[in-house]
């Protein structure tokens, strides 16, 4: 398991390294200079005849005028020393921003995370013993209208009713349990049907097992077999969904955020992006590739853990 | 045996134990963000700004003492000098100039008691005896130069407003502002929000955007918490120099979603919300919770034509576009019934009412129709126009939510054969990179038209314009611009412009299309609030911004 856990841990340094390039270089193919945008930003603000050399000095002190592998360098040079730079925009540590908002994201995703959980395995589970009846389809076609609605316009609807109709909560946002309740719902919404169909699909796999027949035949009531057998070998291809979505919702909030005025990072990184503050939008990807990694990684191991032949190099399907 | 190796159950100890750290996962969360979050907050604050003073959550609803003002940003550094932060400031009664813009357009003294010209190249300002900034300094003529030549070192937006210009210090309450040559238009420098006068001492030699303790300026409201591009909570000045306002705290909420903007209004969580979308007008006027006031504004929004490319390089191609677009279906589908058509540069501002009358005044196919012909682009059996195989064709950009615009347009030209390729983004990315690389034909931006008579015409069509994107230089046009440097009124300065925007409008290197109003839902509960004339030039929220008893 030691050895197996190194080996898998040693692999992120270089998928790290590549990311790191990646990003660099996407970041810096989007369109406009972040110098142009800094000087209009939005619609609705006025601004004044901005003279070219002020432009190319404001380029300077950002350090956009190296060219780019010396500005890869130093970026390099600077996360070695867990220094993620200065943001464009507010000239802030990026570190104390991220730092400010990865709690009120981790919150968000945690409890979306619950709202999955909540939602997809007894809808998975209950739809694979009741496949092909009407309760299956009744339950398929909540799953299909749930994934088919954009987050959105979910997010939107929900703010009317529950902050404009029924005042329960804040438009304006925050980071409170009660203002996280609705994104939640709607971030968890996301991927509930996904985890759900998987779910389902990998039970119906195993319920004509012989060993599902087999207990069956010992006569061992239906609760026994779908608890003891059946969802404990289901569950574990699920377990790399779990590991996925969840790093998917830690990452993926940026909409629902940004619909909440909720002040985490997918909020902040949409600003970012607007403003192509290029060390934020920087950071922000190199956090979201350290998750999914990080997730991978602990999905890759609890594996391990759950199914020893994993370890051993076995497939597990024999 | 074959079924144990196929399907291995996962042990229950070791389920239960997954489970059980996903359990502890999702309770430390919930564990995480119970209102608690609301102080941890504000103490992470504190390490960015220093005299912080703890503020109750916020309530749903505004309160008697608390006003609620919802924008789509708010400032990101606490320094005015610091990009668009004194823009902000303005609007919310943290700064102020030594100039405003009233309601009605007029400028007016604020922190000057008076201005006047003493001859065509010197301006005398007096300033108000007593007035000091929130630390108690005096705001004398030493402090007002010493700020204003803060501002001009260190913001870029603040530099050209007075080029030429020597501050000199006549006493302890008079400056005199002495321009090399003639400075009629430098009352309308003196409104501008990168202005604002500040203890440049307090703040230090750079950018101090992160220290609330350095913080001294002269509105009638302090910063006491700081979230950058989230909230300000400001605190009302009990020294202020003129008339107090009622409200003892302003909470001033950045929402960048329009759509969540106008929920925050229609909630009657909000007092004032700005930048309302047009699509969100009808919906709020169903409201009985607040009114929306429409304001009008001197911007002008145009298709800019990219002469230096076929077929625009035809005067009579830009001409046709000019006369082929009804300006009526621009306003009704593309604004949401919500502005007024110009037909040119100068026309949507009241300084400047002759301009109403030049350019583009109807929307006439016919005579477009014809100058198509008579530039040899002539109709085939489609209705599309062609000339020597070639189709006539452009391509129209669209950035921000002017798409319903550009559709507008190319619906337009269609009908009188002209083919238009519509493509764009919300992001302003891609319209700057493409117009960067020379590689457009034609797109829609709106700007502003208020200032000295020189600058709105200069941008635009000036050899030295930052907004005369493709190089327009008429022979005729510079000698006008040349002239203004001898013109010592505003009036002669006045007509100069509008011989300017007589001849622009005649070679269409844009085709002015329509002004915008601006949408502000105000709650019910609010009394006194008059929109600014020009946003950013004077205060959003006065003294005469009441709760209704």
């Amino acid at each position: 398991m030691l050895r197996y856990s190194v080996r898998r841990i040693l692999a992120i340094v270089p998928i790290s390294l590549a990311a790191s390039l990646l990003i660099f270089a996407l970041v810096r193919l989007a369109p406009a200079d972040p110098v142009d945008i800094m000087f209009s930003p939005a619609e609705g603000v006025s601004l004044n005849q901005i003279s070219p050399e002020a432009k190319d000095r404001r380029r300077a002190e950002l350090g956009l005028l190296d060219p780019a592998p010396v500005q890869y360098i130093k970026w390099l040079g600077r996360i070695a020393r867990l220094d993620l730079g200065t943001s464009f925009g507010t000239r802030a540590p990026i570190v104390d921003d991220m730092a400010r908002r990865l709690p009120v994201t981790a919150s968000l995703g945690l409890t979306a995370f619950g709202v999955m959980l909540v939602v997809a395995v007894p809808l998975g589970i209950f739809g694979a013993v009741r496949q092909g009846r009407a309760s299956d389809h009744g339950i398929r076609l909540v799953l299909l209208v749930i994934a088919a609605m954009p987050s959105f316009w979910t997010g939107l609807l929900l703010l009317y009713l529950f902050g404009v109709k029924w005042h329960v909560i804040s438009i304006a946002g925050g980071s409170g349990f009660k203002q996280l309740i609705l994104p939640a719902i709607v971030l968890g919404g996301v991927i509930a049907p996904t985890v759900a169909r998987f779910l389902r699909a990998s039970m119906i796999s195993q319920l004509g097992r012989l060993y599902v027949v087999f207990a069956q035949a010992q006569g061992l009531s239906e609760r026994k077999v779908l608890w003891r057998h059946a969802v404990r070998v289901a569950i574990l291809p699920v377990v790399t969904l779990f590991g996925l979505s969840f790093a998917g919702l830690l990452t993926g909030s940026v909409i629902v955020e940004s619909v909440f005025s909720i002040p985490g990072l997918g909020k902040w990184v949409v600003d970012a992006i607007s403003a192509r503050d290029y060390p934020a939008i920087q950071a922000y990807m190199l956090f979201a590739v350290a998750v999914v990694v990080l997730a991978n990684l602990l999905v890759d191991l609890s594996y391990a853990w759950l199914d020893p032949r994993i370890r051993l190099g076995e497939s597990p399907r024999g | 045996m074959e079924i144990n190796k196929r399907s291995v159950p996962v042990s229950r100890r070791r389920l239960l134990l997954l489970g059980t750290g996903i359990g502890a996962l999702g309770l430390a969360a919930i564990a995480g963000c119970t209102d608690d979050q609301v102080v941890t907050e504000t103490k992470i604050q504190t390490v960015i700004v220093e005299k912080i003073v703890e503020v109750p959550a916020a309530s749903v609803g505004p309160s008697d003492e608390e006003l609620v003002y919802v924008d789509s940003r708010v400032f990101e550094g606490l320094d005015p000098v610091h990009d668009f932060s004194s823009y902000f400031m303005m609007r919310v009664a943290v700064a102020e100039s030594l100039l405003k813009v009233t309601p009605d357009g007029t400028i007016a003294p604020w922190l000057a008691e008076s201005f006047k010209a003493l001859d065509a190249r010197t301006w005398e300002v007096k300033l108000r005896d007593g007035v000091t900034f929130w630390s108690g300094r005096s705001v004398d003529a030493e402090a007002v130069k010493a700020s204003m030549e803060r501002q001009l070192a260190l913001a870029p937006q603040a530099e050209g407003l007075l080029k030429g210009i020597t501050i000199r210090v006549v006493d302890a309450l008079t400056l005199h502002f002495e321009g090399e040559g003639p400075i009629p238009g430098l009352p309308f420098n003196l409104t501008d929000r990168w202005l604002v006068i500040h203890n440049g001492d307090s703040f230090g030699p750079s950018d101090n955007s992160f220290d609330v303790s350095a913080m001294d300026l002269t509105g009638p409201y302090r910063v006491i918490e700081f979230k950058p591009k989230e909230s300000v909570i400001l605190e009302r000045v009990e020294s202020y120099w003129g008339e107090k306002p009622q409200f003892e705290r302003i909470r001033y909420l950045a929402i960048v979603q329009s759509e969540a903007r106008t929920l925050m209004a229609l909630s009657g969580e909000a007092d004032i919300v700005v930048f309302i979308p047009p699509t969100a007008a009808s919906l709020i006027e169903l409201s009985d919770k607040v009114d929306l006031i429409r304001t009008q504004r001197t911007s002008v929004g145009s298709i800019y034509l990219n002469f230096n490319r076929e077929p625009l390089d035809d005067i009579r191609v830009r001409q046709a576009i000019g006369w082929s677009i009804n300006r009526d279906d621009i306003i009704e589908f593309g604004l949401g019934g919500l502005g007024r058509p110009v037909g040119s540069h100068l026309a949507p501002n009241p300084f400047y009412p002759e301009a109403a009358n030049v350019g583009f005044t109807k929307y006439d196919p016919d005579r477009a129709a014809q100058l198509l012909d008579d530039a040899g682009w002539l109709a085939g059996p489609d209705g599309m126009r062609q000339k020597d195989g070639v189709p006539l064709f452009m391509r129209n950009l669209w950035s921000f939510s002017r798409k319903a615009i550009a559709e507008v347009i190319q619906e337009n030209l269609g009908k009188i054969g002209f083919k238009v390729e519509v493509i764009g983004s919300e992001d302003p990315g891609l319209l700057q990179q493409t117009r960067k690389s020379g590689d457009w034909d034609s797109f829609v931006e709106a700007w502003g038209t208020f200032g000295d008579p020189f600058d709105p015409v200069n941008r635009h069509f000036g050899a030295t314009g930052d907004l005369n994107y493709n190089g327009y230089n008429n022979p005729e046009v510079s000698e006008l611009f040349a002239s203004f440097a001898d013109a010592a009124d505003l009036e002669a300065r006045r007509q100069l412009a509008l011989k300017i925007n007589v001849l622009v409008a005649r070679d269409a290197p844009i085709a002015a299309l329509y002004s915008q109003v601006n949408l502000v839902a105000i709650s019910r509960t609010i009394e006194g609030w008059q929109p600014t004339a020009e946003t950013g030039r004077g205060p959003d929220i006065t003294a005469s911004v009441r709760r209704k008893r």
